[in-house]
């Protein structure tokens, strides 16, 4: 059994989750989100994990803080979430839903109720030590915050340290702090907590490199110190530079596989994310020094297995990053040259080059105290030392009740650990859904307080954003500027202004100021805009006199290269956005309320598990299916590489569905439109009954899209169809499992890797091919002993745990042989005889000759069928590949551009069962927190019709594509406000100029532009005379 | 080099000889990484040394051309590839068992093994010898060349023909 049955007594609804990294964040967010009380629990000062010390994150290289701030501000002030940090869970007693969970704290010595994160204790405090935020790259002081963006933003002090903890009489903190927050006779505490379940999150730590010849070196740095080094909030404030000498370094080598794939040092597994990583650390290297400095990764197999990474190795070869696929296991540290560097080239030859810095790109390992953990929970390790789970990466742990979410599991990046923190706590979810759920009527009214909009005080704040602007526009000179323009009122800037300090700052000078309209200048408003509306909500401004300039995207980071032009773009944006603050409305927004129904796309292993995690939290579900069977590409599957048996999963998985009285499961039947916004879609559905096509209307709060994905049909590439021994490895897999006569008597057998895959026209991994290889490599060595199985293959992507299978295949005896792409296998046939495979091998420098009985093609996966159209449909865009593509790729992998539209499954990207179902978990709790909703907040643009100016030409009508204007009494169109998205196309095209947008209004934008075509300067002023005059 | 290496030509059972012999049941382990052949001492001065190609040229069962090969004997069993292998595949066993292998097999005859041996052991002297000779040196050095020879002259190298 996968899933998770719901209980059907719950003493207590509360979630402790265990572990303050992404996931842990994840968890608790997604659990308070559908009304349930969540104690977040986290052994460190603060929340944020591994994640908040990263400097960029693949594949968008979004600044890593910028994205992970919003979330630790917003579990700071959720009133479900209860944080406490310093804490860990010592014991759990009791039952699912009635548990007791032993808690242990160590003091903090600082009341986190009173301390504001001034940070006068920091400045006063004599004691200095290795700031362990910067692996102690830099320096801190006894007391201090663990980063400036810290949730709780409290210090902290460091009792080891201390010398008034170690008995000196010094007390300079006390003195200083006017919160009088400090408390010495903090002690540590015991406490028990009731709760109906546990999730855990506790993460992994970077692999050790201690050992690793030259690691001595201060110039041999692991990934995690390197990611300090390129930080804005690092020992060099984002300016990179060797720590030996503070010089710029000329050359750097990216050292691969440091405490992975390595038996030898403890790790047999692959890390699965370093590869990424490392990539990453290169491109960011090179942008940051503009080019000057040299990247080289030293790497085995470059694994690029997730969504778009593929497409991010292509661009950092193509930007300069240069790849050597030989391994590396020392560095030589030399006084004259710097660090030497041995590897092997193509030809088997030994190479040896000199570098400024090296990276030792170091691997994850299981926290040390999982151990521990697990002994006292009753729980228990695999052979890795990493959680062991019920079923191959599903969240389910040996003990009924706690489950298990992200790194704990098996090595993975963010975006999956995201999904499966979400997975884990949909479990907890499922299992606690007869819990009421009073806190979700809360409609918040007061944040949209109506201030007085008459007097007009503005103020600018200015973000830095670490280096992020301030390395290209100068905060101060632009403060200067802004300074002077007339209808600002007050300025400041602020390091980061979305740190939990600058936003209540901001507050209390919105308040002390008595400003009526803020201009934040920052970063996108797509991503900060809720954050700075909740500064203005808690100073009682209403949010709708917040104007956004945005400094970073659309300034600092395009213009690098030329601060001053960047510096004059910003204070004209700026400029703009205070024009534009003058004529802001409030907002006044309106609600309707929410259809707890939902409508799953697809009936695969993903749409399934979706449908049966809704429908146990209550809610109504529709499955639509096309074919006529559930169970999709799963059911193709004889086995999996972990031991799953897919068709008895898939079985189990039905049954629960077809017989849950939530569920209406339709087969043969597919979408054909849809209507409406979040809370409230409308949908046309066909079903084909008795060769007959009958339609059914059904409304709907979500939509799930599980429409999964299917094996290429590799038609004229290696004589796929032309030769009947030329097969798939989903067609080797019936073979198999039907004991063909042509197995028998095959000696050789030849896969080849990647067809169809990584190539121009398909620039993806298929991400699931490598194990599918590795699986039936061993699956043929088993039964047919003798025979020979070659796997050709360009980068043998075995992440995570699969690398034990890789190993497993080499042992037994299959022969691995990499290929260039750019010289791929060639097969010819020969009458009665065995196939021919000649493939070029660069160490040998030979054409070698293969003979294969059977070829196996490693087919790419590719989305199902009509993917596009129903893209377009649902008015969802899809990216690489025809995928669909979800709202962030890092940390929103299940949300899409349409609220109320979420993703699951291989429609999202390939992957395995056992992701697939997490990621469904993952998605069906982001809806469920929308259907739980008793009202959704209309879309607060929306548009308006003037209907004097009115000439009812009906081209509104014609021309929404939301089906939002109807055609009211006396012919007047209508605007339907919980339908209109307020695209702004009817305001657009309306020729009479009747409609208005709510917000964006024509006032707004033509004071956005009057000021833009102000104060013309240097080349561009010609432009903008002519501009002029045309006006 | 443009021949084609057939592998049904090839000894298709080779690398489980090999795997047979003695130290040598880790060679399947081997994930061509190519750290082996990047800290090979010998490989530096001599390109026809490459354990990275060696173990290729096994697995592809290419038994003649291997145990025919004089690059097996170039080894001077230092080891580093077997201390610094991720996988443990032991490089240096793995030599060692192609040489005996090519004994066995009659590439090599038992007599050139014995005199491969013997001059393994005379290189060993000279250069303990040799290294003795320069850490004796006076401060302004010495030379080199002279000291080789006198080196050489010390040396008690039997010969390898019987007359």
């Amino acid at each position: 059994m996968a899933l998770v049955q719901p209980l059907s007594r719950v003493v207590s609804s509360r979630v402790v989750v265990a572990g303050g990294g992404i996931a842990g964040l994840t968890a608790a967010l997604d659990l308070a989100a559908v009304g349930l009380p969540v104690t977040l629990v986290e052994e460190g000062p603060s929340v944020g994990g591994l994640m908040s010390r990263l400097d960029k994150t693949f594949p968008t290289n979004d600044c890593a803080m910028c994205i992970l701030s919003p979330r630790l501000l917003e579990i700071a002030r959720h009133p479900l979430i209860e944080l406490r940090t310093l804490t860990r869970i010592v014991g759990l007693e009791g039952q699912p839903g009635d548990f007791r969970v032993l808690l242990a704290r160590r003091p903090r010595y600082v009341d986190t109720s009173r301390c504001t994160g001034c940070g006068e204790c920091v400045r006063v405090c004599p004691k200095r030590i290795p700031d362990p935020f910067n692996q102690g790259l830099s320096q801190t002081k006894a007391i201090h915050l663990a980063f400036p963006q810290a949730v709780p933003q409290a210090a902290y002090i460091t009792p080891e340290a201390c010398r008034h903890l170690r008995g000196r009489k010094e007390t300079a903190c006390v003195q200083v702090c006017a919160a009088q927050a400090i408390n010495f006779d903090d002690r540590p505490e015991t406490l028990t907590l009731a709760a109906g379940a546990v999730v855990l999150a506790p993460g992994v730590q970077p692999a050790p490199a201690a050992h690793f010849p030259g690691a001595w070196h201060p110039d041999v740095v692991t990934s995690l110190e390197f990611e300090r080094l390129l930080s804005a909030t690092g020992p060099h404030g984002g300016v990179l530079l060797r720590p030996s000498d503070r010089r710029e370094p000329r050359s750097i080598a990216f050292i691969q596989c440091v405490g992975s794939r390595d038996p030898e040092a403890g790790a047999a597994y692959c890390s699965s994310m370093c590869c990424l990583a490392s990539l990453k650390e290169a491109l960011v290297a090179r942008e940051l020094t503009q080019g000057r400095v040299a990247a080289t990764l030293f790497y085995m197999d470059l694994r690029a297995q997730g969504k778009e990474q593929e497409i991010y190795l292509d661009a950092a070869r193509v930007r300069g990053v240069e790849l050597v696929r030989s391994r590396v296991t020392a560095v030589h540290p030399t006084p004259e040259q710097g660090l030497v560097v041995r590897y092997t080239d193509p030809r088997g030859l030994p190479r040896e080059r000199t570098f400024d810095l090296a990276v030792l790109a170091v691997g994850l390992r299981p926290g040390s105290h999982l151990g521990d953990w697990a002994g006292r929970l009753g729980l228990s390790l695999n052979a890795q030392g990493f959680f062991q789970e019920g079923q191959p990466f599903f969240p389910i742990t040996a003990r009924a009740g706690v489950y298990v979410g992200g790194a704990a599991q098996e090595p993975m990046d963010i975006t999956t650990t995201v999904a499966a923190a979400g997975a884990a706590a949909q479990s907890a979810a499922q299992l606690l859904a007869v819990s009421p759920r009073p806190a979700l009527a809360r409609v918040d009214a007061a944040k949209f307080v109506q201030t007085d909009g008459e007097t007009l005080k503005i103020g600018v704040f200015l973000c830095h954003c670490g280096t992020n602007i301030a390395h290209t526009v100068d905060p101060k000179l632009l403060g200067d500027m802004v300074g002077e323009m007339p209808e600002v009122a007050y300025v400041e800037d602020f390091l980061f202004s979305c740190s939990t300090d600058a936003t209540r700052r901001m507050a209390s000078i919105i308040q002390e100021q008595g400003l009526t309209r803020v201009v934040v200048a920052a970063c996108s408003p797509r991503t900060h805009e809720p954050v700075f509306r909740e500064v203005l909500a808690a100073a009682g401004v209403n949010p709708g006199y917040l104007a956004f300039a945005n400094i970073r995207e659309q300034c600092a980071w395009v213009h690098q290269d030329d601060p001053d032009a960047a510096l004059a773009k910003a204070a004209e944006l700026v400029g703009m956005a205070v024009r534009r603050a003058a004529q802001l409305t409030p907002i006044a927004p309106a609600y309707y309320p929410v259809i707890p129904r939902a409508l799953v796309l697809g009936g695969g292993a993903a749409g399934l598990s979706a449908a049966l995690s809704l429908a146990d939290q209550g809610f109504h579900t529709y499955l639509v299916e096309r074919t006529p069977r559930l169970g999709g590409l799963a059911r193709s599957l004889r086995s999996t590489l972990e031991g799953l048996d897919p068709l008895k999963f898939i079985r189990d998985l039905e049954a629960q569905v077809r017989r849950h009285p939530n569920v209406e499961v339709l087969t043969r039947a597919e979408l054909v439109s849809l209507e409406g916004a979040v809370g409230r879609f409308r949908s046309r559905v066909r079903q084909l009954i008795d060769d007959e096509w009958e339609e059914r209307r059904l409304e709907h709060g979500v939509v799930i899209v599980a429409t999964g994905g299917r094996e290429m049909r590799p038609e004229g590439s290696f004589l796929y169809g032309e030769d009947p021994r030329v097969i798939t490895q989903l067609e080797l897999e019936d073979k198999i499992s039907a004991g063909g006569k042509d197995l028998d008597r095959a000696r050789r057998l030849v896969m080849i890797q990647c067809v169809g895959s990584r190539s121009p026209q398909r620039p993806y991994c298929s991400r699931l091919c490598c194990a599918e290889a590795l699986k039936n490599a061993l699956i043929l060595k088993n039964c047919y002993p003798l025979a020979e199985v070659v796997v050709l293959y360009r980068d043998i992507r075995a992440y995570g745990f699969r690398e034990l299978f890789y190993q497993e295949a080499k042992e037994r005896g299959v022969v691995f042989l990499p290929y260039d792409p750019d010289r791929p296998p060639q097969i010819t046939v020969r009458r009665r005889r065995p196939l021919e495979v000649r493939v070029w091998d660069e160490l040998l420098e030979e054409t070698v000759t293969l003979t294969a009985d059977l070829v196996i093609l490693s087919a790419g996966i590719e989305p199902a069928a009509g993917t596009h159209d129903l893209a377009q449909l649902l008015k969802v865009p899809t990216t690489t590949g025809g995928f669909f593509l979800e709202a962030h790729q890092k940390l929103k992998p299940v949300d899409t551009m349409v609220e109320g539209i979420f993703l699951c499954g291989l429609a999202h990207y390939p992957k395995n069962i056992g992701e697939a179902v997490a990621q469904a978990q993952a998605a069906a709790l982001r809806a469920a927190a929308l259907l739980f909703q008793e009202k959704i907040q209309q879309s607060e643009i929306s548009a308006v019709i003037n209907r004097s100016h009115c000439r009812q030409c009906l081209t509104c009508v014609k021309t929404c594509p939301f089906r939002a204007i109807m055609v009211g009494a006396h012919g007047v169109p209508e605007i339907v406000g919980a339908l209109c998205r307020g695209c702004g196309i009817c305001a657009s095209e309306c020729p009479a100029g009747a409609i208005r947008m709510s917000r964006f209004t024509d006032a707004e934008m033509a004071a956005q532009t009057r000021a833009a075509l102000e104060h013309p300067q240097g080349e561009e002023h010609g432009e903008r005379e002519l501009l002029r005059s045309v006006r | 080099m443009n021949d084609t290496l057939k592998i049904q030509e090839l000894d298709p059972l080779f690398k489980e000889e090999v795997a047979r012999e003695s130290g040598c049941g880790h060679l399947l382990r081997c994930f061509a990484c190519g750290v082996c052949t990047a800290t090979c001492p010998v490989a530096e001065v001599e390109p026809e040394f490459s354990p990275s190609r060696i173990i290729r040229q096994i697995l592809y069962g290419m038994k003649d051309r291997l145990l025919a090969s004089p690059v097996l004997w170039h080894c001077v069993r230092c080891a580093r590839c077997s201390f610094s292998c991720p996988q443990d595949v032991r490089f240096l066993d793995i030599v060692q068992g192609l040489r005996n292998l090519a004994v066995r097999e009659g590439f090599v005859s038992a007599e050139q093994a014995r005199r491969l041996a013997q001059g393994e052991k005379a290189l060993q002297d000279l250069r303990r010898h040799f290294l003795a000779a320069l850490l004796a040196a006076p401060e302004d050095g010495l030379n080199l060349k002279e000291e080789l020879h006198r080196a050489l002259e010390n040396l008690d190298i039997p010969s390898t023909k019987e007359d």
